[in-house]
């Protein structure tokens, strides 16, 4: 019998016209960061203290503090916008690992709502029925779950079955960590659990419910979507049991309820990572960088944002993650050029990304926006500003980024030809 | 399950066995049900995407004895309860956009300073009083909660909402041209949206929608209620009854120079003329074909061909814009009949609480939430919401970030299925044999001491019966194998709730 996953994997596929992986999938792992909302890049990835199109952070100095000064500071190559009273962690993240780290500016979006620009930057495409990078990633894991949504953002369209949520509030703990459980309301008459089988139950319970499901297929084969459904049955049990013999040792030390962080995030991701729970993960930030009131609070978001990000290197250095993970962080589009009467800035179509890991050549910018934040075109095959080129588009990235871990990205967006120019 | 979330009774079952042309009957009188009422509510959350606990949540304040839970809950109810009453009344569907009362319940109406019955049903019927247009949802003080607009975007977010949800024109995700534009004119840009050809497209209609709205408040921040309180209310505005319309601010577009309120370049000079113009759009109609199919038979309803809609389209006319013969005919419609669907996280604990009797709910501040300004969220259903539960774990949607539902099993949808099962498995199972037989959910035919292998495998035939719609003999494979697990238990109780637990997790229990 074969599997959707073991079909996917195979020649069958494309005879059938779905997507296909790469014959050979790597072991590359994938991270990414979204700073859902909107960041403004002139706060850090694509300085334009020179423009005079251009609101950026320096029109929030403060003349009473002469050390409250924006400039721009060049790490291995790559300008980023400095004040080091303001954004220390992202002077202290580009010190430490500028030469790690390649930037892209000038990605066109094509859209302005949230819904639209989150859409295009993770998938790749104008709808989510192909499911997000992180998504196609987890697809292609040897065994588990594949990939973890910790953001409650991602997008598993055709992946769902590999793919998986673990609650705003981690609720996942209350699932996979036995001593872990929620209360019953006062004068219910019992708390939880109320009744869980025996250890020696699980095998005896997983094969009758295997044998129900190919009884399953068998009764009701004439309806659409039997196999499919009986195929994402199987392997999703064999799946939880997986995550569900591993969750104790997951979950020791991550926190339930309460308020999440980013840099505890970051610390569940690279623990999923390093007990193989997965091969994809997607983070946010956790930073409101919607700032169409008071565009200034950009300023700690990016803060916060880069100290996040540099316990995340230091995480995966300390796990072992480094070499074999690719790191994105990327925003569904920067804001306006221009302060509103608010103080604030709103949607603009274009945006940046950040990536990091073992496979990328660091210290490198590819793409760019001329004085008015807009995207300038560049030669695909390189990254590099070409006035005869192309637009580089959201789906150049995500192909390219599916292409760093080894995905061949044409089973997913044929016809787009991926950004090159982040290894070697 | 489609129609009520609930599986059919045996009754019902025996009934449609012994007379298969009586299943028609059987639906119709489905359409009666509460169940079907409920379900409605369902189909319409994710239209409408008022189930939202994740943003901007309101506190309590003073008001005694509610949680935030409450009041969230309450807010994200009420449009779904117009929607439910305007179909529970018969009357024509499109009284949700015309309709002049909204829905209150003993928390809204502390909210809003709306009258209240307490001794009458939960939800009732209640009129704004302050003067707004009737038009149904494009009304409510909880649809606009939910729907709100930054301080720049001047209520389009709310012109999109009509669009997208009632028309099915979602107008915030076409291409933009804007790279073909010359933004060196800094001075012409906020004139784009009326003069450039790449614009105009989509602000044509989206911005005389949005002129529309301008009555209601662009938002009520928690914190601004919070800081309200504190400082003793200097602001009535943000101390409950919130005022969120005011009819004196209807014409504030006028003071930002926006285009005059609208309907697609027809006149629509208020809320109540939108809503007249909307139920008289043919786009209404076939959108509103769309949201029901759509949720009905799990397909994205954008990508339904118009030969899939006509025979629905004409039923919903030919009966006067009924819901529930929209409903109807749906289900019985090739495109519904051919295939297998996923339950929701809803359908799935409405019918493990019809079957047991148990609904999975949980206090999440139970030990650490005292009475605070900003408030407990109190008593949560673990399959109905996100702040605390399992509801887009198992695949349903968050009506915020989580815009699709998962319509496929996953592994964190196993988990909590394994989760409910158990617990729902050993409620069940404690509680009837605890009461004579005749008044229990399941367990009929045994008692703790059966050992009568006749007994046991009647037993597990009734089982797969109820709990499955599985109809099978008690000497089959299926009972046989089902009788293995219940062997392997050391004790009765326990072997109960293995059998039970299993039967909740099987397939036919998340497919139907």
């Amino acid at each position: 019998m074969w599997s959707r996953r073991s079909l996917l994997m195979s020649g069958v596929a494309a005879a059938l016209g779905l997507p296909a992986l790469a014959a050979a999938a790597g072991n590359k792992k994938l991270v990414v960061v979204l700073a859902s909302g909107g960041w403004d890049v002139t706060f850090g990835l694509d300085p334009k203290l020179s423009s005079n199109y251009v609101e950026g952070p320096e029109v929030f100095m403060d003349p009473e503090h002469p050390s409250d000064v924006e400039s721009i500071q060049t790490y291995s190559g790559i300008p980023i916008a400095y004040n080091v009273g303001k954004r220390r962690k992202v002077t202290q993240f580009f010190e430490d690992y500028g030469d790690r780290v390649a930037v892209v500016n000038g990605i066109w979006m094509g859209v302005l709502s949230h819904e639209g620009g989150l859409t295009r930057i993770l998938t790749g495409a104008r709808n989510r029925r192909g499911g997000d990078l992180c998504a196609i990633a987890g697809h292609s894991a040897a065994e588990g779950m594949g990939y973890v949504d910790l953001a409650g953002l991602g997008m598993f369209g055709d992946f769902a079955a590999t793919s998986g949520r673990v609650g705003r509030r981690r609720q996942i703990k209350a699932l996979l960590d036995p001593e872990t459980h929620f209360d019953a309301p006062e004068g219910i008459g019992f708390n939880y659990p109320i009744y869980r089988p025996k250890p020696e139950h699980g095998d005896p319970l997983r094969e009758w419910a295997a044998k129900r499901a190919e009884r399953f297929r068998r009764d009701r084969g004439v309806l659409d979507g039997v196999d499919a459904a009986v195929d994402d049955y199987v392997l999703s049990l064999d799946s939880a049991a997986r995550l569900q013999e591993i969750g104790p040792a997951l979950m020791q030390g991550i926190p339930w309820g309460g308020d999440v962080s980013f840099v505890g995030d970051v610390r569940f991701a690279t623990e999923l990572l390093a007990n193989d729970a997965c091969r994809s993960v997607l983070l946010t930030t956790r930073q409101h960088w919607d700032t169409h009131s008071d565009n200034s609070s950009q300023h700690n978001s990016w803060n916060t944002t880069f100290g996040g990000l540099s316990h995340l290197v230091d995480q995966l250095e300390d796990k072992g993650l480094y070499e074999d993970t690719v790191v994105v962080v990327i925003s569904e589009m920067t804001r306006t050029p221009l302060m509103n009467v608010h103080g604030g800035k709103d949607h603009w179509p274009h945006t940046s990304a950040m990536l990091f890991g073992g496979p990328i050549r660091g210290g490198r910018v590819l793409g760019g926006t001329d004085d008015w934040l807009m995207s300038r075109p560049v030669d695909l095959a390189t990254g590099q500003l070409d006035d005869a080129g192309e637009l580089l588009r959201y789906d150049n990235l995500v192909a390219g980024i599916l292409e760093l871990i080894d995905v061949d990205p044409g089973g997913f967006l044929p016809s787009v030809t991926p950004l090159r120019g982040l290894t070697g | 399950m489609a129609l009520r979330g609930i599986r059919p009774s045996l009754h019902e079952l025996d009934r449609v066995n012994a007379h298969p042309k009586q299943i028609d009957a059987v639906i119709d009188g489905w359409m009666d049900d509460r169940e079907f009422d409920v379900t409605m509510g369902h189909l319409h959350a994710e239209t409408l995407r008022t189930r939202v606990e994740i943003n901007n949540v309101l506190p309590p304040g003073p008001l005694e004895g509610v949680t935030a839970g409450d009041i969230q809950g309450s807010i994200n109810e009420a449009p779904l309860q117009i929607v439910r009453e305007v179909i529970r009344s018969g009357a024509p569907y499109s009284e949700i956009v015309t309709g002049d009362y909204t829905m209150v319940n003993v928390v809204l109406a502390e909210l809003y300073g709306l009258p209240f019955d307490d001794e009458g049903p939960e939800w009732a019927r209640a009129s704004w009083g302050d003067g707004r247009p009737h038009a149904g949802l494009l009304a409510s003080n909880d649809v606009m909660m939910r729907h709100t607009s930054s301080d720049t975007n001047m209520n389009r977010s709310r012109g999109n909402f009509v669009a997208r949800a009632l028309l099915c024109e979602d107008l915030a995700i076409g291409d933009l041209a804007v790279s073909e534009i010359d933004l060196t004119d800094l001075d012409s840009v906020g004139d784009l949206v009326a003069s450039e050809p790449a614009c105009t497209g989509c602000h044509d209609a989206l911005d005389p929608l949005s002129s529309q709205f301008w009555g209601f408040k662009r938002y009520i921040y928690r914190d601004e209620v919070l800081d309200a309180y504190a400082a003793g209310c200097p602001d009535p505005d943000f101390c409950y009854p919130l005022n969120f319309y005011d009819p004196d601010n209807e014409g504030a577009w006028k003071a930002y120079g926006l285009r005059s309120p609208g309907y697609y370049g027809e006149p629509a000079r208020d809320l109540g003329e939108l809503g007249q113009a909307i139920a008289a759009d043919p786009r209404f109609i076939s959108c509103t074909a769309r949201n029901f199919m759509g949720w009905l038979t799990q397909t994205p309803r954008m990508e339904l061909t118009e030969s899939e809609l006509a025979p629905v389209i004409t039923a919903f006319l030919s009966e006067d814009y009924s819901a529930r013969a929209l409903a109807r005919s749906i289900v019985d419609s090739s495109v519904f009949q051919e295939k297998i669907f996923a339950v929701r996280p809803e359908q799935y604990a409405s019918m493990v609480e019809d079957l047991t009797g148990f609904r999975w709910m949980v206090d999440p501040d139970l030990a650490t939430c005292e009475f605070r300004l900003d408030g407990c969220w109190g008593k949560t259903d673990l399959m109905a919401e996100d702040f605390n539960g399992f509801r887009t774990m198992f695949g349903g949607i968050d009506g915020y970030d989580v815009l699709e539902p998962i319509h496929s099993t996953t592994p964190v949808k196993i988990l909590v299925v394994k989760q409910l099962a158990s617990d729902a498995a050993g409620f069940v199972v404690h509680n009837d044999f605890e009461l004579p037989a005749s008044k229990r959910r399941l367990l009929t035919l045994v008692e703790l001491d059966t050992v009568d292998e006749n007994a046991i495998r009647r037993q597990i035939q009734a089982l797969h019966l109820r709990i499955l719609g599985e109809r099978v003999s008690a000497e089959s494979n299926v009972v046989s194998e089902t009788r293995a697990l219940h062997l392997g238990a050391d004790q009765p109780r326990e072997a109960w709730k293995l059998v039970i637990t299993a039967l909740l997790r099987d397939p036919r229990s998340l497919y139907y």
